[in-house]
């Protein structure tokens, strides 16, 4: 009996520590998984897939290469705001919106921000570090002809261990020099959470 | 001869900057005559406001959530409790009579009650004892 014990008692012990064990395994990224339902790749996956769709079927396109002689637009990402209650980055799917632009073909993209900032920041350095043939000069950037705007907002409705989530993300596109606002696109997002 | 060829250069001069003036102040169909104004201003701020580029602004609220806020409270007392351990460990004098009133003895052992002064003793009640009351300590254990 105490043999038996003896013998039983590591293995039990293995059986109950090897099902606590810490366990990762690699998923789809287009595997809908909700865990708390706040916001997550998927909703971020349904925004980019909606977005670029909207975006280059729309006349803007047509609209500005008939006005151009049929040259193609040059768009630089502005700001995103999240104005919902969590906190939310937009880069994951503003990301797939640019590389919609750049696989189509139909869009010229051009950088802004901090990207923009190290762009020059090397081009000043060759002023005095490069050769004079692979130096590049200053004053030769492409201007953009739209930027793009967006907006992230929610409606959050609670009772006890139930909640709605409502979440609206806007992006806008807006002609520089006019300013006029020339492509909408808006996603909806609603979730049911039970607790 | 000099005097013919300091002329000429100074009306090419004079060309040159009407021409420059004239480029500068030259409107595009339609554009509002006062545009330098705006202009001036806001090539004064650009390098600030350019720099927001491709980036997420986060201007979040809180919302009204059952689970979220007793889950914040819950936190909030862990974080509470843990630190007044930390305020015990540093200052040893402390003292557990719990509230007991028959426990009279509280200069022996574990209800010693030295007064400490010192500015973690807020807690103290009844002359630098600390107090506390069994019945906080089972429903915040339940609580949490």
């Amino acid at each position: 009996m105490k043999k038996a014990l003896l013998f039983s008692l590591p293995i039990a012990a293995l059986l109950v520590f090897s099902s606590c064990a810490h366990k990762v395994t690699r998923v789809d990224p287009s595997e809908q998984i909700d865990l708390s339902g706040r916001w997550n790749n998927t909703d971020s996956r349904f925004v980019a897939e909606d977005m670029t769709k909207t975006i280059l079927s729309a006349n803007w396109i047509t609209d500005h290469m008939a006005a151009k002689a049929g040259q193609r637009p040059v768009v630089i990402v502005g700001l995103v705001t999240n104005k919902s209650h969590e906190h939310i980055e937009a880069e994951p799917f503003i990301k797939d919106v640019e590389n919609s632009f750049l696989t189509s073909q139909k869009v010229r993209l051009v950088q802004g921000g901090k990207k923009r900032e190290e762009l020059r920041a090397e081009k000043a350095d060759q002023q005095t570090n490069a050769s004079a043939s692979s130096m590049k000069k200053f004053g030769l950037e492409q201007g953009a002809d739209y930027i793009l705007q967006g907006s992230i907002n929610s409606i959050v409705d609670s009772h006890k261990r139930q909640k709605v989530v409502y979440y609206q993300v806007n992006l806008e596109l807006t002609n520089i020099e006019t300013n006029e606002v020339v492509w909408i696109g808006e996603k909806k997002i609603a979730k049911y959470v039970k607790n | 001869m000099k005097i013919s060829i300091h002329r000429t250069l100074l009306a090419t001069m004079l060309v040159l900057v009407s021409a420059i003036t004239m480029a500068q102040t030259a409107l595009a169909p339609d554009q509002n005559p006062d545009f330098a104004v705006s202009r001036t201003k806001y090539m004064k701020m650009a390098d600030s406001i350019n720099s927001w580029h491709s980036t997420t602004e986060q201007d979040t609220y809180k919302a009204i959530d059952f689970l979220a806020d007793r889950a914040e409270a819950k936190a909030n007392r862990r974080e509470f409790r843990r630190q007044l351990r930390m305020e015990r460990a540093r200052n040893s004098n402390y003292s557990f009579d719990f509230g007991v009133p028959y426990y009279n003895n509280y200069n022996q052992w574990p209800y010693r009650n030295y007064r400490s002064y010192n500015r973690y003793n807020r807690y103290n009640r009844s002359g630098g004892g600390f107090y506390i009351n069994p019945w906080s300590v089972g429903l915040g254990y339940w609580w949490r």
